[in-house]
């Protein structure tokens, strides 16, 4: 009797516990999955700093330190990795960042709603198409032999190219493909926040004369700024991750040269060669810096506009 | 009043506005057209590059190719399975982890949220994880296809956002009359998120009939694969070498690349299909916070 009462008077936890059981009963499935699924692999990285052994766990393999961080910075593609990483990022967000915006603002200008519903319906559309289809109209569209770009090419009288096994066209093909396919799809966030700017303003700018081009550069412009800075924040953290699913599909050994990435790399070693511990070390540099380059970027815009992720 | 309107010469800014939409709708739509032909033309008119736009000498040989190989037909029965599977395991497990997140005053919403919130910064990254996968014995199995990436924090929000927005006095009143809040989940907030749980289903049905990383990874075994791994091998590894499938073409008087064209459409038409409902929901409120990703 004694023991109930004093558990009673023990603050209300037992009361919260009483009332929220339910609820926590209801999460627990998925808290269990979140952890299992997402907490264990972080808890993984250990492996980075063993020498890991399969048949002996994250626990009970042998622990060589930075040995394997190292090694990478010893390994003779290093250099060709992260310059190719870091350029087909840059190429990517230099062209794939500004034309959703470009797109929107040009939907932004059609007057007739017909025709606005019709350019969204077609330039969404590619979003849905799966990588793998992608590649695959890609390899119809310039395969070497018989697509119709070197028969385009050969009927102006140039010579045929190879474009998936010449390293020089990797980063076009590349690029190219995401402006296509994500262009119109990008589009839309830029488009919503556009739908909020005041119609007054224009009205404002109208009656002081302003013309199209003003009005663009003065409020639709402004009006876009803090979601291209949130968003141009968030694209910072996959500076260094390219969408490796993508090359993966495209690239081959007589690209490699320019089309080998950190991630297409660690997948190369860890999964195609077991050197497990190798490529978790540098899966884990590669989570490490793209967490620094948006925290960096998050940072740098709060300093200079009020603009911020958190 | 209309006819001045009319003669109002159109402005140089629209025609390029209007002009240069219209080379991007083009740009856009000939691979899918050009695709589309390819798969419906003569082999022969194909291979001398008669095709440009619309198909040559028209038949559907290249089809009947496609739904006579039995791999195929097996692998789009996995993708289905595997679409199903996904989706309901996400819509479920996100719903009962967001609905206590809805509600107001629940003792664990804090440090769940942190928990979810930390999964959206950091990541144990492909290897740990497909060690992880692999310990817990899940390589080969079915249920990689679908509970691994079931909640993710981000979806999670956008439930939790949704919820919060039913009025409470609704979920209260059930309260009062001595329901559960697994009753209330079921009987009350899921009736209510009809155009919710239809939209986040599209996306993950999407999500998962467009995947290959996953299944390449996580299963060897090619009776399980999905069809984006047979596409993969079909279109991305031109591997048309297996005897029999020779065999096939010879008689079936085929080519390759008829059959690489119709085997992507066939691949691709459940998303055409799904295309026009997942349309209607971009702008809505919904989606916007999710745009990315």
């Amino acid at each position: 009797m004694d023991r109930k009462k004093k558990k009673e008077g023990n603050s209300g936890w037992k009361r919260i516990w009483m009332r929220d059981r339910e609820l926590y009963a209801m999460c627990l499935v998925p808290v269990i999955m979140v952890v299992v699924f997402r907490y264990f692999p972080i808890y993984g990285i250990v492996m980075a700093f063993e020498r890991y052994t399969p048949s002996k766990g994250f626990f009970g393999s042998e622990f060589v330190g930075l040995k394997y961080f190292i090694q990478f910075f010893r390994d003779p593609f290093c250099f060709r990795i992260i310059k190719n990483t870091v350029l087909l990022s840059l190429y990517s967000l230099l062209w794939t960042f500004p034309a959703p915006i470009l797109l929107a603002l040009l939907l932004n200008e059609v007057r007739c709603s017909r025709y606005k519903k019709l350019v969204q319906t077609v330039t969404y559309l590619p979003h849905f198409i799966s990588v793998v289809i992608l590649i695959g109209l890609m390899k119809e569209l310039f395969s070497s032999v018989d697509g119709i770009v070197n028969r385009m090419i050969a009927a102006f009288g140039g010579s045929a190219v190879n474009f998936f096994s010449e390293p020089g066209w990797f980063r076009t093909l590349y690029v190219g493909s995401s402006l296509w396919q994500g262009m119109g799809y990008g589009s839309i966030i830029y488009l919503a926040a556009l739908a909020g700017i005041d119609m007054e303003q224009y009205e404002a700018a109208r009656i002081d004369g302003a013309n199209r081009l003003q009005k663009i550069l003065y409020i639709t412009l402004p009006g876009i700024m803090p979601t291209t800075v949130i968003l141009l924040i968030m694209r910072m953290g996959s500076l260094f991750s390219n969408d490796f699913q993508k090359i993966l599909l495209m690239y081959s050994t007589a690209t490699y040269s320019t089309a080998d990435v950190l991630s297409t790399y660690t997948y190369r070693y860890g999964l195609e060669n077991s050197n497990y511990s190798y490529a978790a070390a540098i899966g884990l540099m590669l989570s490490a810096i793209s967490f620094v380059f948006v925290w960096g970027a998050n940072w740098f815009s709060k300093k200079v506009s009020e603009n911020s992720l958190w | 009043m209309k006819m001045s309107v009319k003669k109002k010469s159109i402005p140089f800014g629209d025609i390029l506005i209007y002009g240069g939409l219209f080379l991007l709708m083009l740009v856009i739509l000939f691979p899918m057209i050009y695709i589309i032909s390819i798969s419906f033309s003569d082999t022969g008119a194909v291979s001398r590059g008669e095709v440009v736009l619309l198909p040559v000498e028209f038949n559907l040989d290249a089809y009947r190719y496609v739904f006579k190989d039995a791999r195929f037909a097996r692998a789009y029965g996995n993708s289905i399975f595997y679409a199903a599977g996904s989706t309901a395991a996400s819509v479920l497990l996100t719903g009962l982890i967001a609905y206590p997140l809805s509600v107001e005053g629940f003792s664990g919403r804090k440090p769940l949220t942190i928990l979810l919130m930390i999964t959206m910064f950091f990541g144990g990254g492909m290897i740990p994880t497909y060690m992880v996968i692999k310990n817990l014995g899940l390589l080969d199995n079915p249920l990689v296809m679908m509970l691994p990436g079931a909640i993710s924090a981000y979806n999670v929000i956008i439930y939790r956002t949704f919820f919060q927005n039913i009025p409470p006095a609704l979920r209260e009143a059930a309260y009062i009359d001595g329901a559960g809040h697994f009753k209330i989940f079921r009987k009350v907030i899921l009736p209510l998120s009809k155009p919710l749980l239809a939209t986040m289903s599209l996306f993950a049905i999407v999500g998962s009939w467009n995947s290959y990383f996953d299944a390449l990874i996580y299963l060897n075994d090619s009776r399980m694969h999905p069809l984006s791994l047979y596409l993969r091998q079909l279109i991305v590894n031109m591997d048309m070498s297996s005897q029999g499938m020779r065999d096939i073409m010879v008689q079936m008087d085929v080519n390759p690349r008829t059959i690489r064209a119709a085997t992507m459409i066939v691949a691709m038409l459940p998303i055409m299909c799904v295309y026009p409902f997942l349309q209607k929901y971009f702008a809505s409120g919904v989606m916007i916070g999710s745009v990315k990703g």
